[in-house]
């Protein structure tokens, strides 16, 4: 998982770099400054904070053989991720509406295609996070298999790490 | 569902003698680690509001930015504590990806709007302009 999270870091870095390199390249509006809505992706961002520490007591309690609290905590995590990616396309949504689309100048290519791709990421995030619970409650992952759900919690966190990048440089950083 | 199993027997394959150093408890500690988290990201708004200077703006973001990585990355990710050859993985790979993009946004910055887009002049804001 580390090796696999290594190799992520260079492809969200690809991904940044686009951004950085034709950040204030634009010839056309919308820029950043016309659509952005800090308040509210600022609340997305504290949700996806939260689903860290949901995560976090996930693995605490699976290491102590609570399964209950496990599989309670991995439902909430999910619920915070499904949160966020609703957050991400009503934004996504929003930002249609006035007229910036991926193909309308360099920021919306960019800004589409790597918070995109970090929507992809918390969505697989989501999605192994509801399988767990299935896989606990037909009772094939037992307290002895914890590495399984910190495996899960190693890729959920780098997720948010990312986030934490993404929404300093996208958003908050001015051109 | 078989690759997260699979992923996680791999993990303890590879060696789990770390697996008690950081297992279960510490409920509390990591809602005071949240918590402090939660402050820095309030903070973090407050200054991209707080009309500072640019460059005081930008240090200040990015070292509560890295504040923040480190702190889940060694707390959350269990980095703290774990063998350090994980953390020498992560770092390098970081390393990696800060090195790509120093060295790629350097070398756009030589180009001028008019090779990126083929137009002659820019034409959004006057502060978004020429960066």
């Amino acid at each position: 998982m580390w090796a696999f999270l290594a190799s992520e870091c260079f492809f969200f870095g690809s991904l940044i770099t686009t951004y950085f390199a034709f950040r204030g390249q634009s010839t056309s509006g919308p820029i950043p400054e016309d659509v952005f809505d800090i308040g509210f992706t600022s609340l997305s961002s504290f949700v996806l904070l939260m689903s860290s520490l949901t995560m976090v007591l996930a693995v605490s309690a699976a290491k102590r053989g609570d399964m209950s609290r496990t599989k309670a905590w991995l439902a909430a995590t999910a619920a915070f991720g499904a949160v966020f990616i609703g957050g991400q396309i009503y934004e996504f949504t929003t930002f249609i509406a006035e007229n910036l689309h991926i193909q309308t100048n360099l920021f919306g290519s960019s800004f589409f295609l790597l918070t995109g791709f970090h929507g992809a990421h918390v969505t697989v995030g989501i999605l192994m996070l509801l399988t767990t619970i299935m896989i606990i409650n037909t009772g094939y992952l037992t307290a002895e298999d914890s590495e399984s759900i910190e495996t899960i919690g190693l890729y959920w966190h780098f997720v948010d790490v990312v986030w934490i990048v993404i929404f300093t440089v996208v958003y908050l950083i001015p051109q | 569902m078989a690759t997260a199993v699979a992923a996680g027997s791999q993990q303890k394959a590879l060696g789990s003698g770390e697996a008690d150093s950081h297992s279960g408890g510490g409920g509390a500690k990591y809602v005071a680690i949240a918590v402090f988290l939660a402050i820095l990201t309030g903070l973090e708004i407050w200054v991209s509001y707080a009309g500072l200077s640019h460059g005081l703006e930008v240090a200040l973001l990015i070292g509560m930015m890295i504040i923040k990585f480190v702190i889940v990355a060694a707390f959350f990710m269990h980095l703290q504590g774990d063998r350090p050859m994980l953390s020498w993985l992560f770092g390098f790979a970081i390393l990696g990806a800060l090195v790509l993009t120093i060295a790629t946004v350097a070398s756009v910055s030589t180009y001028t709007p008019e090779t990126l887009d083929g137009t002659p002049q820019p034409v959004s804001t006057g502060e978004s302009a020429g960066e």
